[in-house]
């Protein structure tokens, strides 16, 4: 056995392989001794660039982060009146019978979906609102401008300039590397991704899109994210219909539906993931978020309908899983809404959501012994985020099995998770109107009311006792916040019948 | 005068009074139809008069009255009928136990319904107090015997008047009657049945007191056929031909409906009422009866309920209402001050008017095919047209439930899944017990465990003791580096609570607090206290946060009353 030699990659064609095999941090140190030889070297410079870009890449289409200052101080918005349907802030109307009672509604007074997104947490109402309760306690919700993601990748740059920054952007001759085709790619996702330096990325790609004669599609989609990124959606629009023009892509398309969706033109997005569906047929980033638009919209059926094509095309698709269990569960098949669950328990995903979730569907489904096992499960694994969620279904579960001192006590440990769970505050305010305690069922009431004015339940619960104390008009404002939330509420309406009179008698 | 209140979508004309009228009669005494040699339809009423003056049988044509002849007797019924199909057609007006048959407006014949048997001691009784063998008083104490006895309807009719009358009445009573005393019922409704198509005659069907029903020939006026009921019949309502088939519909007093077809002997009511029935018709093979619980049904021929309609007051009486050149069919109701037009699904029309109702009648008049004749409590009478452009598009539902109600429940089908589910419940019930059993202890052992991790850290927002029930709410105001924290406290204990301390704790390298303990003198019950302090991010550009407790503290106790835990938000960097 001797002609075998183990063949040796050394130099450039190893940090190649290591890049290839995804091995980014060998890759980059091979770069790195590589470039402190000759750090002229232009190739493995674009490849350590690269290497770095990659290891902080980011989907830009699932980039919904938005920070407080772009949730409400938006301009962008073309129509402040819009038509119901046409707009997400304006969705209660067309939402068909939906039934906060029936199905649970999140802090922004929307009905629950299957899955998290940043996009989800939309928040309708005011600035005062959010500036308020959203920072009180624990909130997934970025607050300030910056958004956590944003500060997380800004902060990447200078962990790694240990031995100074890698590329020293004030010093980089930028209208030279840009318009070089050979490395302005790299030095655009690097600037891009890894520094964060949005300004600067913008500059590169400008510079690169005018040395390219205004023909390639690649630069006018990146000039188009950077626009999104620095809110100047107009220009991202532009150049997003312009690189349609030249190449259709799936991601120009899914980018200028966002770009859409960001200005509140749900109608417009819709259409352009319509004509996305038509160059690429059951294209599943279309039919996602096609569906995703659609139960922002409060079209539930259709969203399930798109979500169960996505399923036909992709039928590991985690987020269309989850949704359509969601809408058995809530739609009174919690049997059929476990077994989607389980599908994606299979598939090796094991979240205390997840267990929380398969608990309480084989609860509503009468499977008592893995109902419980479950959501222990969950309780035993949940991470600090979710344990109020955790502790609440425990309570309500415990609601159901009739043992209401200890459902109590379990509502007061999710509050202790989170002071803001608004909905153990209302259950917990219930269980002590039960046992007479009117008062403290009252301050219950109000701080769940105070913590989310959108809730159907606090305002509602809250109202009945100012009802029968006589409070009629605190009573009056109530009930119509919770009408707001629920206009078809037969009870509400009821008690509003009785109040006119008293109205019109004085 | 009689305007009704919306004119323009009316489906009937104007009503137009008719004049110098001033009409008091029940709505059975009410009759259309041509009397007179020119074939016109007139409008015949049987005016009842006051107190058994002054009355009458009033004709009228076009809007004037044509002529009158005095009655005899008190009618309870009219009838217009064919009996001879070469002359015109005759009036049959029903008073006490005759039938006064009229032509041309002229008295023609009388028929009177053939006596009962008279109980033989009241005959005898009578006999001997004509013939003086016995007084007055003897004989009222007979009848009283008698009335213990048989009955008080079983009596003769003079024998009925002399139980309730005075002395002096009764001795004009014997006087007068008590020679040729009978038993002939008096009629109490009357109605006609073609005898057939091809011999478009009347036959006359008539109901008495005595609970019997006879059926007229009306050329000879003998009695075809007699039918006795188990209750006295108060409306009669006929179908058919007698030739061919028939059948007649009758409304008891006693709030049974029976049916009587050609050639059956054994009556059974087909509608049993529990409340009173006040009016009865036949609209479109469909028996439409109201009840006193102001409810109108609509019945098949067999007696099978429908539909019902729940009306909003007391229904006076039903009028059926026929259109055959547009092939509508409804039923009038008629209420105080409005008609209501329904059939066995809508309701199709509502007319109201200013004054109270009495009765109306629907039929031919004059030339004009349909029209409604409306007589109003004060005597008057008008005239309204059914337009002719006038259809039955729009209806509306009766018994409008409120959509809630109507709603159905959406009960989610069951699946495959579900029955699965359930076969393995009854197979696997003993181990799925014991499972859940043992999990439920799990659960609740679990839940004691971390309550008590709470209740000895005092980590709540909540106070978990009964002792010092206090409440604690933060709001954090502000972008950074510099925050405002607002510390809310509402206290819900009986007493007032003295000398606390609000102490402000978080990791020292992120932030810096203005006033980091906070003295709380008192907390007054059931009102709210804010107290607020400033806090610093030391260094916004670590872009680093961490947790701020903020505990309220007794110096006498071990652990804190209540602890909120807030999550800063990332600081902004400072403006410079």
């Amino acid at each position: 056995m001797s002609g075998e030699s183990v063949i040796e990659f050394t130099g450039f064609i190893k940090a190649c392989r290591l890049f290839r095999e995804n091995r980014l941090a060998e890759a980059e140190a091979v770069c790195t001794n590589l470039l402190r030889k000759n750090p002229l070297d232009q190739a493995t410079w674009a490849l350590k660039m690269q290497c770095l870009s990659d290891s902080t890449y980011v989907d830009e289409l699932e980039n919904e982060d938005m920070g407080l200052a772009e949730t409400f101080l938006d301009q962008n918005v073309i129509a402040p009146n819009a038509r119901p349907g046409t707009s997400f802030a304006r969705p209660k109307t067309s939402a068909k019978g939906v039934n906060p009672i029936l199905r649970p509604t999140t802090n922004a007074g929307r009905p629950l979906s299957g899955v998290v997104r940043p996009q989800s947490s939309f928040k309708s109402g005011s600035m005062d609102q959010a500036v308020r309760t959203a920072r009180t306690a624990k909130t997934a919700r970025a607050v300030s401008s910056t958004s956590a993601r944003n500060m997380r990748l800004g902060t990447a740059s200078m962990a790694a300039g240990a031995d100074g920054e890698f590329v020293n952007l004030a010093r980089l001759n930028i209208d030279k590397y840009a318009a070089d085709p050979q490395v302005n790619r790299q030095l655009f996702e690097y600037v891009f991704y890894y520094l964060n330096d949005i300004r600067v990325a913008h500059q590169i790609a400008g510079t690169a899109s005018k040395a390219a004669g205004f023909e390639d599609y690649y630069w006018k989609n990146q000039l188009a994210k950077c626009y999104l990124r620095l809110g100047m959606l107009q220009d991202a629009t532009k150049q997003l219909q312009s690189s349609l023009e030249q190449k259709k892509l799936i991601e120009t398309f899914a980018l200028l539906s966002k770009a859409y969706n960001r200005v509140d033109q749900p109608m417009a997005a819709l259409k352009t993931y319509s004509a996305g569906l038509e160059v690429f047929p059951e294209n599943v980033t279309m039919l996602t978020g096609m569906a995703r638009v659609q139960e922002a919209l409060g079209e539930y059926d259709e969203s399930v309908k798109l979500y169960k094509r996505v399923l036909d095309a992709e039928s590991n698709n985690i987020e269309a899983i989850a949704c359509v269990a969601t809408t058995y569960y809530y739609g009174g098949k919690p049997e059929l809404a476990m077994r989607y669950y389980r599908r994606i328990l299979q598939m090796g995903v094991s979240s205390p959501e997840l267990f929380l979730n398969i608990g309480l569907c084989c609860m509503a489904a009468q499977q008592f012994d893995f109902a419980l096992s479950s959501i222990l499960r969950a309780q035993s694994t949940m991470t600090d985020d979710v344990a109020a969620d955790v502790w609440y279904n425990i309570g309500q579960i415990l609601v159901d099995i009739g043992d209401l001192v200890s459902a109590a006590r379990s509502f007061r440990i999710a509050l202790s998770h989170d002071p803001d769970h608004s909905e153990s505050l209302v259950n917990l305010g219930i269980l002590k109107h039960r046992e007479g305690k009117i008062d403290e069922a009252r301050s219950l009431y109000s701080s769940a009311t105070s913590k989310n004015p959108y809730m159907f339940e606090g305002n509602y619960n809250l109202g009945l006792v100012s009802f029968t104390q006589g409070k009629y008009h605190e009573c009056r404002e109530l009930i119509e916040k919770a009408l707001a939330a629920f206009p078809e509420h037969e009870h509400c309406k009821k008690i509003l019948n009785h109040l006119k009179p008293l109205y019109e008698s004085i | 005068m009689a305007k009704p209140v919306n004119v323009n979508q009316s489906k009937w004309t104007v009503p137009v009074l008719l004049k110098e009228c001033e009409i008091y009669c029940p709505s059975t005494c009410v009759a259309f139809g041509p009397i007179l040699s020119d074939n016109d339809s007139k409008l015949i009423i049987a005016h009842g008069g006051h107190r058994g003056v002054n009355m009458k049988l009033k004709v009228f044509q076009q809007l004037e009255q044509l002529s009158e002849s005095s009655l005899a007797d008190m009618p309870t019924a009219l009838v217009h009928f064919i009996n001879d199909l070469s002359s015109i057609p005759s009036i049959a007006v029903a008073a006490g136990p005759s039938l006064l048959i009229y032509k041309n407006l002229k008295p023609f014949y009388k028929f009177t319904v053939p006596s009962s048997a008279i109980n033989p001691t009241e005959s005898e009784a009578w006999k001997a107090v004509v013939n003086k063998k016995i007084n007055g008083d003897t004989l009222l104490t007979v009848l009283k015997r008698l009335e213990d006895d048989v009955a008080f309807s079983k009596l003769t009719p003079i024998s009925q008047t002399y139980l309730r009358a005075d002395k002096e009445t009764q001795v004009v009573l014997v006087e007068h009657y008590g020679t040729k005393i009978a038993n002939s019922a008096t009629i109490t409704c009357i109605a006609k049945l073609t005898k057939s198509t091809a011999e478009p005659l009347d036959i006359l069907v008539i109901g008495t007191e005595h609970c019997e029903i006879f059926l007229i020939d009306s050329q000879a006026f003998t009695i075809l056929e007699t039918i006795k009921i188990g209750s006295v019949p108060v409306n009669i309502c006929a179908y058919g031909t007698y030739d061919v088939d028939y059948r007649l519909f009758v409304q008891t007093r006693a709030s049974l409906i029976f049916c009587m077809k050609r050639g059956e002997a054994d009556y059974q009511p087909i509608v049993i009422s529990q409340s009173m029935i006040t009016s009865m018709v036949l609209v479109n093979k469909m028996i439409v009866y109201t009840t006193v619980e102001n409810l109108i049904h609509f019945a098949s021929f067999r007696g099978k309920k429908m539909n019902t309609v729940k009306c909003p007051s007391k229904i006076k009486m039903l009028e059926p209402f026929i259109y055959p050149l547009k092939q509508l069919a409804a039923v009038i109701a008629v209420f105080d001050k409005e008609i209501r037009m329904y059939n066995e699904h809508y309701l199709l029309d509502t007319v109201q008017y200013e004054k109270p109702l009495a009765w109306v009648k629907y039929g031919c008049y004059g030339r004009e095919d349909s029209t409604l004749v409306v007589a109003f409590k004060d005597g008057s009478i008008a005239i309204q047209i059914f337009r002719r452009k006038a259809n039955f598009d729009t209806k509306l539902d009766y018994n409008q439930v409120p959509q809630a109600h109507a709603l159905k429940l959406q009960i989610p089908k069951k699946t495959k899944v579900f029955i699965d589910l359930t076969q393995r419940e009854v197979q696997l019930g003993n181990r799925i017990h014991k499972v859940y059993q043992k999990n439920l202890f799990d659960v609740k052992y679990r839940l004691a465990a971390s309550y008590l991790e709470l209740t000895s850290s005092a980590s709540a927002t909540v106070s978990t003791t009964t002792v010092l029930p206090v409440e604690i709410s933060v709001d954090i105001h502000g972008f950074g580096p510099t925050f405002r924290m607002t510390i809310h406290l509402l206290s819900s204990s009986k007493q007032n609570l003295y000398d606390m301390h609000l102490s402000i704790i978080s990791d020292p390298e992120l932030y810096d607090f203005d006033t980091p303990l906070i003295p709380v003198h008192l907390l007054a019950s059931g009102q709210s206290y804010s107290f607020t302090t400033l806090l610093y991010c030391k260094d916004p550009e670590k872009a680093a946060n961490c947790d701020v407790r903020a505990l309220l503290v007794h110096a006498k106790r071990a652990t804190p009353i209540v602890t909120a835990v807030i999550k800063m938000p990332f600081s902004e960097f400072p403006l410079d």
